[in-house]
């Protein structure tokens, strides 16, 4: 009874000296001066134009990336799951496709699409003859064109999953109560959807508040808060740059909790005896069919061009294309280069490896953490859950600046040593950020855990060790599984965190893009990206296929009790 | 000596008192059935004694030693959950090795055992199945398998036929009633089926809100209940108003009570004076056509009859006000008519 309480206090203590303390000191660092306290730096902040500006920007380009995403991905959803028609069941899976682009490389790809290099520039340009290419690819509008490309899918997936839950004994219910399609829609199926929906949009305001990707590439002169903080502390103002760290904390929390308040209270769709959902409709005629296919693969091909460009550019080599409409010759050489050249595989090797140590360590303290909570429900469980939480709500950057604070001086009696510089930093930073996934991953599948299963293995005589690993591990390793293969999946691409802490020994893989792209290498720039979709979308399938085979137990099972 | 023993054991969870003061015994291979209403604290108790639970008080004693700080596993009480708790990941095989397995026992042992364990339960065969491909009978039996194998002491079953079809309840009830006999395992099981708890317990313990009512043989329940409680749970049982006309000479005697239209001599239970209300308990197979002149006779008109096969249940509302349920011969009355009743024995009556 004791012990467990005493291990729940260490496990909060050690969460808080990693999310929470880095923060604080973070906050302390803003206002200190030497020798004593100051206020200096924020007013330097308040008073300067151009940081509210950066501020403001930061905050609408999220709110335009909400409604851009919400406006491509509900009715996408809605046709994906409402409508049969030939093709409807890949163009579904091709639809979330652009969540498999880690963000960096979705940038790139756009570059070499719509860049005024690109394809589809110089297409335009052939084709209307012109001197000079049709436009820039610069700005608000870049932004937040690459945001709605790799954030509709948020609402796409939670409207297809909120539709696919929606009994259709519902949808009947009000069709024979003499209410029409429309009015079924608004009053029925809409307030339904609002958690789900709500969900997408806090997701998509968060991910675009946090994008550095984008910004950093496409910006140019246009500064949201995460490339502002980079150029400050590039510049050497740190003090700026921890003000403006808060400053951006501030404001992700804020829309945090103001898009929760609308989150229109309880999920309803899982409440109640689960009705089967409603079939979907065939489209029937010639006409609507073939329109419904042409727009179906004319979008498909819009989302799978980015990945086509990037295959392409990868296997061009090295000066080869200069100012040929397509490229002249394509080869295998820049993949020979990553596999041959040491300095080339290097940054493969890293960020395979630091993501694969981070995302052990995280399972492993999201284990023992949720455990504490779950299974030992000890005091603090409430902290020990926030904590977990913690590094979602905050941008990378936030965190990347508040280690980087913390970790810069030796004080052991405070629990500050240097680690900046060091191997240690980045690794150490990806597992905060993982704790969020895999934390929540170990927590649902404890919950769903029939606590009596321990029970018997204790009453069979198991011990402690045994439980763990011949019940609860194998019992919720399907959720653990998907939880790590995402937190996996965000670490080896990880850009933002990464460019505040890497050191050249540890560079990771979007490090090394970002500098093929400075040296116009751009062949093995598209490599390293094509290397790093391949990686994730296999670590993505891996953990997919365990949350598979569980589903296929449970059906299983259903089948039976029938 | 009673093989396993609770002392006074007491659990609060807030408000509600799920267990309190409960004292038992079970003697070496006896069977104690415990039979409460859902949310008397069974499944607690049951807790308490296989060691998931602490109890605020109390003790409980295996085979002469207090365990009650022992955990789990070193208590060796073999438990079959209410809902089997079966390991969805292993075997058939896997689920009833698990336990010797933990306990280290030699790879050909285990495996000498489980086939030994799945043929008493008549599961030969069954070994390489998944839980999920077992029907819910099957599923009873492999979590009986389990709790089985590694010999426990004692076997701790948490509703054991709850979760079957009412056919197969009554065939698997008579299968473990020959298995627990043939095993010789002293057994604590929980149920709120009063018919179960008659046919598998040789003694039974009654319990409300926390508390054992009453300990004893079905018959025991049925023929002198301790409280009205117990009364009105085990069996079927007509409810009137009454007063006290004539205490009993000694407590727990037969003295005599007045219904209004009719008195009853009534066995009466608690402290009562000439003119303490009582409430009134008659079996409805008590109850026998009676002359209109006797005094005991209470007249009634049958307001229903349901045909059971060998007997009928009629409903009549009787000069009491109360309606009351009356088992006969099929052919003793139909409804409408109008009939005096009257009990062959002494009632119950409880203060
Ligand atoms: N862990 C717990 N925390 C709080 N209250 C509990 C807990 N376990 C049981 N209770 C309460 O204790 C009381 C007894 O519950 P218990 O499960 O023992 O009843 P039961 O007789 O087994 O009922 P059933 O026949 O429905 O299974 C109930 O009021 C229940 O709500
Ligand atoms: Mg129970």
């Amino acid at each position: 009874m004791r012990r467990r309480e005493v291990a729940g206090l260490l496990v909060t203590l050690l969460l808080a000296w990693l999310v929470a303390y880095p923060l604080l000191l973070t906050g302390l660092e803003s206002v200190r001066a030497p020798g004593g306290w100051t206020l200096e730096h924020w007013a330097r902040f308040a008073s300067a134009a151009h940081e509210w500006r950066t501020l403001w920007a930061s905050l609408w380009i999220a709110a335009a990336s909400v409604v851009l995403a919400g406006a491509v991905g509900i009715p996408l959803g809605f046709v994906m799951e409402r409508f049969e028609f030939p093709g409807r069941r890949l163009l579904g899976a091709l639809a979330a496709l652009p969540i498999a682009l880690p963000p960096l490389v979705g940038v790139i790809a756009f570059l070499f699409l719509y860049g005024e290099s690109g394809f589809v520039s110089r297409a335009v340009q052939a084709a209307l003859g012109l001197r000079e290419a049709p436009w820039r690819l610069r700005g608000p509008g870049a932004i937040l064109l690459v945001h709605a490309y790799s954030m509709y899918v948020y609402f796409y997936l939670y409207t297809r999953a909120g539709l696919a839950r929606l009994d259709a004994s519902m949808l009947e219910a009000a069709a024979s109560l003499g209410a029409g399609r429309w009015r079924t829609f608004t009053r029925v199926t809409l307030p339904l959807l609002r958690p789900p929906l709500v969900g997408a949009a806090i997701l998509t305001f968060m991910t675009a508040l946090a994008s550095f990707s984008a910004p950093y590439i496409f910006g140019g002169g246009f500064r949201v808060m995460t490339t502002q903080i980079v150029a400050s502390k590039l510049s050497g103002d740190l003090a700026m740059a921890t003000v403006e760290t808060l400053a951006l904390a501030a404001v992700a929390l804020a829309g945090l909790t103001a898009l929760r308040r609308t989150g229109g209270g309880r999920d309803m769709l899982g409440s109640g005896q689960k009705g089967a959902a409603a079939a979907p409709r065939q489209l029937r005629g010639g006409l609507p069919r073939t329109l419904a296919a042409v727009a179906g693969w004319g979008i498909a091909a819009l989302l799978l061009l980015p990945h086509a460009t990037l295959l392409l550019v990868s296997l061009v080599p090295p000066g080869a294309w200069t100012t040929e409409l397509l490229p002249p010759l394509l080869s295998a050489s820049n993949y020979g280069a990553l596999l041959r050249e040491p300095e080339r595989l290097r940054p493969i090797l890293n960020s395979l490896g630091m993501a694969a140590a981070s995302t052990i360590a995280a399972v492993t303290l999201a284990l023992v953490a949720a455990r504490l909570v779950v299974v030992g429900r000890v005091r603090v469980r409430g902290w020990i859950e926030g904590l977990l939480s913690a590094p979602w709500a905050m941008p990378g950057t936030v965190f990347a600046m508040a280690l980087a604070t913390a970790f810069s001086v030796q004080q052991p009696w405070a629990g500050r040593w240097i680690l900046v510089g060091t191997f240690w930093i980045l690794p150490l930073a990806y597992l905060v950020r993982s704790l969020p996934l895999t934390g929540w991953a170990a927590l649902a599948g404890l919950r769903q855990l029939d606590p009596a299963l321990e029970e018997a293995a204790a009453s069979l005589g198991a011990g402690r060790w045994r439980t763990l690993t011949r019940v609860t591990i194998p019992m919720i390793g399907p959720a653990l599984a998907a939880g790590a293969s995402l937190a996996f999946i965000m670490t080896l691409g990880d850009f933002v965190t990464s460019i505040v802490l890497y050191t050249y020994e540890t560079r990771p893989i979007s490090i090394e893009i970002l500098a093929a792209l400075r040296e116009f290498d751009l062949g093995i720039a598209a490599a390293y990206g094509i290397c790093l979709t391949a990686l994730s979308a296999l670590a993505f399938a891996l953990g997919e296929r365990r949350r598979g085979e569980r589903r296929g137990e449970r059906r299983a099972e259903r089948r039976e009790a029938r | 000596m009673p093989f396993l023993e609770l002392e006074r054991l007491s659990k609060r969870f807030g408000e509600i008192d799920a267990a309190r003061d409960v004292s038992l015994s079970v003697e070496r291979g006896g069977v104690l059935a415990i039979l409460g209403p859902s949310g008397s604290g069974k499944t607690t108790l049951l807790r308490l004694v296989a060691g998931f639970e602490g109890p605020d008080a109390g003790r409980v004693i295996g085979d002469g030693a207090d365990v009650t700080d022992s955990s789990p596993a070193a208590r060796r009480f073999g438990m079959v959950f209410q809902h089997y708790a079966l390991f969805p990941h292993l075997t058939v095989f896997g689920n009833v090795a698990f336990g010797l397995e933990a306990q280290g026992v030699p790879a050909d042992r285990i495996r000498a055992r489980v086939q030994e364990v799945l043929r008493l339960l008549d599961l030969a065969g069954f070994e390489s199945r998944r839980i999920g491909e077992l029907s819910g009978g099957q599923q009873q039996r492999v979590a009986l398998a389990r709790a089985l194998a590694p010999e426990p002491r004692v076997l701790l079953l948490d509703e054991p036929l709850s979760n079957l079809d009412p056919a197969l309840r009554e065939r698997t009830r008579k299968e473990l009633r020959a298995l627990i006999s043939r095993v010789g395992i002293t057994t604590l099981f929980v149920t709120h089926d009063q018919e179960e708890a008659f046919d598998l317990g040789d003694r039974i313990a009654v319990m409300n809100a926390g508390r054992i009512e009453q300990v004893g043989t079905a018959e025991e329940l049925y023929e002198s209940p301790a409280s009205l409680f117990v009364a009105t749970f085990v069996g079927r049982a007509n409810v009137a108003r009454a007063r006290v006309e004539a205490p009993p000479p000694a407590p727990r005697g037969v003295g005599t009570v007045d219904l209004g239209p009719v008195r009853w001599d009534a066995k009466i239970t608690g402290a009562v004076q000439r003119g303490t209300p009582v409430t009134v308990v008659v079996r409805p197979e008590w109850l026998k056509l009676a002359n209109g002149s006797d005094a005991r006779a209470l007249a009634a008109v049958v307001a229903e009859r349901r045909y059971m096969g060998p007997a009928a249940v009629f409903a009549i509302d009787t000069a009491t006000g109360a309606t009351f349920e009356w088992v006969s011969d099929p052919d003793a009355a139909r409804p409408g008519d109008r009939v005096s009743v009257a009990p062959d024995r002494p009632v119950l009556a409880f203060a």
